[in-house]
């Protein structure tokens, strides 16, 4: 704590770290500032080589050969190594140098034999990174996560029969072919943009997306047009996030599921797309909405209970002029502690349904919550419906719940008290 | 440190250990927050802290710093079950984090990544090699040596020759 000031300032601290501590240091690095401390002094002449966390930038280059040639002296001067991380990405900016290139494969392939446990690629927004299938075999790699990435059918069929450990993947933005993920070690799955702005869609008619993953902890499945949730033996899952698009389901068909999938969802959210209506067709929208809400009410109807769901969020799919569904959601959950409802604009016909509706006879809306704490209903500042819904949940809730309002289409947010008119 | 040491008897860390450092001075701390050090774990593990834990590569100021940090972080798995309260020590922690860290100057701070290599913490190993790499990141190699009083002990000819034996990570 008290050096002298001749020691402060002269001698050379980091130069007497052992060779691990320097190591670490530089896998904080990128590798190619990370290799330039090899002239400093001959202490650190070797010490980048032992670096077992790469990270690549190729938006540190001004030309693709001058990366390339990068790239294939470190997989030659780096030698047998082990890894640990390999990190290769670019600046999501205009002009910057892309990955994609015949060699950058062989690269991938270094890594895996090289027994990398964690392996990020994110390629140049522009372009999708072209991943060969053929040398995706390790027993070590445990984390993928692609961004800007081809994924065909074959390469995730081979990925988990060729690599036993996988625990998570991630996609994000990529252009992905494949519809099946089946796989036995898979804990934690990503998926989401599967088409992304810049790309036409990758489908252009409706496929299953099948989910097989008996030890899958964490879903989170976002903006999927096309693809239609199938998910079959998640019931290890605790943690799903799902948004769904409104071009999600072709059908009626019975084998849609996603909320009888997950018995065991500790915290779910399951919202939708949040659309302008402005240049829609809105014919076409409410159609396509009204499937949605079908299949996942049916899919409700499936359902037993949740025994171990705390927090869920949802949209207005579960809410139909008599609650009926809403009340049956809440009776699935007698552990919920927080529920939130995002209510959506209701136009045409559902608003005329819900400003003609009749009580023919006092419905039966009683559900047992006991440790619901709070509930959050986020809608537009005059949605006629909250008031059915907040009185339906006072009720039978303990404690009074937080209702929040928030004025759709402004983007702002505001609390105030229960809004109960009566 | 006294309401991290009542935190944690709820979690069986209630047990205090005597931690002693180079130059003699003693720290008496629970288990629970002894033992993000996973050599210290080891040895809880191994029923070898009777006598108090004697560390004689880490300096009384350094150990100070260490066991600060540690007793901050003790919450953190505690904390984990309650989210919502999690959120609130999490944002102190960061705050605590970065503070720490960011008045951590030359020897200070390499003395604090041997402690940290030594005792096993990776959180503080992390974060304090994280700020040396800041410190070197977006440098020239004389810019590094100058920051850090690095000696350059080749010959004007040697320098030149790894430079260029390495140019495929310099030139553009």
């Amino acid at each position: 704590m008290r050096p002298t000031v001749l020691e402060a300032s002269t001698y050379d601290f980091i130069s007497s770290l052992p060779d691990e501590s320097l190591q670490h240091i530089l896998s904080f690095m990128t590798t190619r500032e990370a290799i330039q401390t090899c002239v400093l002094s001959t202490r650190w002449r070797h010490i980048w080589k032992s670096v077992q966390r790469l990270k690549i930038k190729a938006s540190e280059f001004t030309s693709k050969m001058g990366f390339v040639n990068f790239m294939d002296n470190l997989v030659l001067h780096r030698g047998c190594v082990p890894l640990d991380s390999l990190c290769m990405n670019t600046l999501y900016q205009y002009g910057s140098v892309s990955l994609n290139h015949h060699n950058a494969n062989t690269w991938v392939g270094y890594a895996l034999r090289s027994n990398v446990r964690e392996l990020h690629i994110r390629e140049h927004y522009s372009e999708y990174f072209d991943l060969d299938h053929s040398s995706f075999k390790s027993s070590h790699l445990k984390i993928l996560r692609l961004c800007y990435v081809c994924i065909s059918d074959l390469f995730i069929e081979k990925l988990f029969s060729g690599c036993p450990a996988l625990q998570d993947l991630v996609m994000v933005d990529c252009c992905v072919y494949a519809t099946r993920f089946s796989s036995t070690s898979l804990k934690n799955l990503t998926f989401t943009s599967h088409s992304p702005d810049n790309g036409d869609s990758v489908h252009d008619d409706y496929k299953d997306l099948v989910i097989d993953t008996p030890s899958l902890v964490s879903l989170h499945l976002e903006y999927l047009p096309f693809l239609a949730p199938c998910l079959v033996n998640v019931s290890s899952v605790a943690k799903a996030y799902i948004r769904l698009d409104d071009m999600s389901f072709p059908c009626f068909d019975t084998k849609y599921n996603i909320l009888s999938g997950l018995s065991n969802v500790t915290k779910l959210k399951l919202l939708n797309e949040e659309y302008d209506d402005e240049d829609e067709d809105e014919d076409e929208d409410d159609s396509f909405r009204s499937r949605q809400n079908e299949v996942l009410k049916r899919d409700l109807w499936r359902c037993q209970s949740f025994n171990n769901l705390k927090k869920l969020s949802v949209y207005d799919w579960c809410v139909d002029v008599d609650l009926s569904v809403l009340i049956y959601l809440l009776r699935c959950s007698p552990i919920i502690e927080k529920f939130t409802l995002h209510l959506g604009m209701i136009e045409g016909l559902a608003w005329e349904q819900w400003m003609s509706y009749q009580q023919e006879e006092t419905p039966d809306l009683s559900f047992s919550c006991e440790r619901l704490k709070k509930v959050k209903i986020i809608c537009a500042q005059d949605d006629k419906r909250v008031p059915a819904i907040v009185n339906a949940i006072l009720a039978n809730a303990n404690s009074l719940p937080e209702i929040v309002g928030s004025a759709l289409g402004l983007g702002q947010m505001y609390e105030h008290g229960p809004l109960i008119s009566d | 440190m006294a309401a991290a040491a009542a935190e944690a008897t709820t979690d069986g860390g209630g047990k205090m250990i005597i931690l002693i450092s180079a130059d003699g001075k003693r720290f008496e701390v629970t288990e629970a927050v002894a033992s993000q050090s996973q050599l210290i774990s080891n040895m809880i593990e191994d029923d070898c802290t009777e006598n108090g834990v004697r560390l004689p590569n880490v300096d009384g100021d350094i150990l100070t710093m260490v066991v600060d940090y540690c007793n901050m972080h003790a919450g953190d798995a505690a904390a984990a079950g309650d989210t919502m309260k999690a959120s609130s020590t999490e944002e102190e922690l960061k705050k605590f984090d970065a503070e720490l860290v960011q008045a951590l100057e030359n020897p200070v701070l390499f003395k604090l990544i041997l402690a940290a290599n030594f005792l096993n913490i990776k959180s503080l190993l992390d974060m304090t090699c994280q700020r040396v790499a800041d410190m070197m990141s977006g440098k020239t190699p004389e810019q590094m040596r100058e920051t850090f009083s690095i000696e350059n002990d080749f010959t004007p000819e040697e320098e030149a020759a790894i430079r260029q034996e390495n140019a495929w990570a310099f030139d553009d």
